[in-house]
């Protein structure tokens, strides 16, 4: 029996391919809940994130940086280095970024913001769709970027 | 301003001069056509309303990496390609 978050993560698959295949993501969608995007950097380079979105929309989804050679998530090498947005601590720093709380990762930020108010906080603004956030994610990579966290 | 679904007002409008824009937003992607002449917040208009976006939410458009602002300017003052790729994107983030 599909969840609400699967039943919501369905629903919104469509857009996200459509943006994929204009806009030149890699999309590969594991499950019903978790799916890995990858983008292309101002300088060529790519950058993946794993997508996980159980319990999407009470709480926002879970975007980790990712490496499809090894799997792994959250390592610096895999993390672009911006700073601002792409927060040092390793994170993107967004309410529609359930690894900004600090109550769910110590890496998170902000312990000022509530997930179960990420759609009202004001910092969200429009980014309520999984297609908002990716979007928001690749116009971030298209412009000052110094690389990654680590090599 | 036209949405740009049939063929022979796709290739009308490029004799007539329009810009052709597929955009990537956060409801899938708008395709259409528009004198070159429209304001950029005309365009974010008419997309906002295709797509069923919300319109209180604020949007920002992007042609790569350059922000069309401000948004009173006309597309042809950015120097577009006829047929050219977009995103339109959602402003929200933290730090």
């Amino acid at each position: 029996m599909p969840t609400a978050a699967d039943l919501t993560v369905a629903s919104e698959t469509a857009a996200l391919r459509d943006n994929a295949a204009l806009l030149g993501w890699s999309l590969c969608e594991l499950d019903a809940i978790t799916f890995v995007i990858g983008f292309t950097a101002e300088d060529g380079s790519r950058f993946w994130c794993k997508v996980r979105c159980d319990g999407y929309k009470a709480q926002p989804p879970a975007w980790h940086w990712y490496n499809p050679q090894t799997d792994a998530v959250d390592q610096p090498c895999d993390t672009p280095n911006k700073g601002g947005f792409f927060h040092g601590a390793g994170v993107i720093c967004a309410p529609w970024n359930r690894l900004a709380y600090k109550s769910i990762d110590p890496r998170g930020p902000h312990n000022d913001w509530s997930l179960g108010n990420w759609l009202t906080n004001e910092r969200t603004g429009g980014c309520r769709t999984l297609s908002a956030m990716a979007l928001r994610i690749h116009v971030e990579l298209q412009s000052g970027m110094k690389g990654r966290v680590a090599a | 301003m036209k949405k740009d679904e049939k063929t022979p007002d796709k290739d009308k409008g490029r004799l007539d001069g329009d810009i052709h824009i597929e955009v990537a937003t956060p409801n899938g992607v708008y395709r259409g056509a528009f004198p070159k002449t429209t304001k950029v917040k005309d365009v974010i208009i008419v997309i906002v309303e295709d797509r069923d976006l919300e319109e209180g939410d604020a949007f920002q458009l992007f042609y790569g990496e350059i922000l069309l602002e401000p948004i009173e300017r006309p597309l042809v003052s950015f120097g577009l390609p006829t047929n050219v790729l977009l995103t339109l994107v959602a402003t929200g983030s933290g730090v």
